[in-house]
């Protein structure tokens, strides 16, 4: 892996997540799916998991949030809110937390990264391109982190003791 | 192993991008790491010094010239770690067009004139 980095594009490139498929469906019912709730408790999440719950206000600013039970019946919760919509053409949402396996040492765990689904119509359906970036952003500035969890930290001190 | 958020901290810098980069080539000289970039001689130490407390790289004194390698697996410890997502939203998107194809069957449902369904 390493040999393949020419420069530092291509470093930060092993931190963003690009994916791309053939859906045969059309555009609209491709966001239509990502932007209903009932719809995406019906596939969000890999295989074998299901949705124990799922919400989104789908406009500008509005929230959505769906806890997932993993096949071993562990629950996990993905939550964000909706940055901008354009359909079918383009969503991106900004995901704020998130709680898999290792969280705990999660870099910027509070900090949001950025996911863009982009619908294109093609000949026999569309494709889909998703790109989930920003965890290097995340980390930066370096003192940002930390501050933030000390924030948090604090906060849940004060909660605590309320 | 360093925390993740002193990896990613880290490699959110340019310069400490390029240093990376240039470090997946192969092991270096201070200097020649230096060369390229038009800032101080201290600068980059403190660059490298970042890199080192994250894991990234090492120092060494060979020959009397102190030389920097990478280390790669602190580089896939963090890579491995965004590639959760790609893995969740591999399968998400499989699950996306099983269930739009589900959901066409729905409202479409097979009528006398729908043989000729689709291949994949």
């Amino acid at each position: 892996m390493a040999q393949l980095l020419a420069a530092q594009d291509e470093t930060a490139d092993l931190f963003t997540v690009r994916l791309n498929r053939q859906i045969a469906a059309s555009p609209e019912r491709i966001f239509d799916a990502w932007t209903d709730a009932d719809a995406l408790a019906k596939w969000w999440g890999p295989k074998g998991f299901t949705n124990k719950s799922a919400a989104i206000d789908a406009r500008p600013g509005g929230a959505f949030e769906i806890t997932m039970v993993s096949p071993d019946g562990r629950e996990t919760r993905m939550a964000g809110i909706v940055l901008e919509l354009d359909r079918p053409r383009l969503i991106r949402l900004e995901i704020r937390h998130r709680q898999f396996e290792g969280a705990a040492e999660a870099p910027g765990g509070f900090i949001p990264t950025h996911v863009e689904i982009r619908p294109t119509e093609e000949a026999g359906g569309t494709r889909l391109d998703l790109t989930h970036s920003g965890f290097l952003e995340a980390a930066q500035p370096a003192g940002f982190t930390e501050g933030w969890q000390g924030s948090f930290d604090r906060l849940e001190t004060l909660l605590a003791a309320a | 192993m360093p925390s993740l958020d002193a990896v990613f901290s880290a490699l959110a810098d340019p310069v400490r991008r390029d240093i990376v980069a240039r470090l997946s080539r192969g092991d270096a000289p201070v200097a020649d790491l230096a060369a390229p970039f038009d800032i101080s001689p201290p600068a980059i130490s403190r660059h490298l010094k970042v890199l080192e407390r994250a894991g990234l790289v090492r120092r060494e004194t060979r020959a009397q010239q102190r030389i920097i390698s990478l280390r790669p697996e602190t580089l896939k410890h963090a890579s491995d770690w965004v590639d959760q997502y790609r893995v969740f939203w591999d399968g998400s998107l499989d699950r996306l067009a099983t269930f739009l194809d589900g959901d066409e069957a729905d409202r479409h449902p097979t009528t006398s004139d729908d043989h000729h369904s689709k291949e994949d």
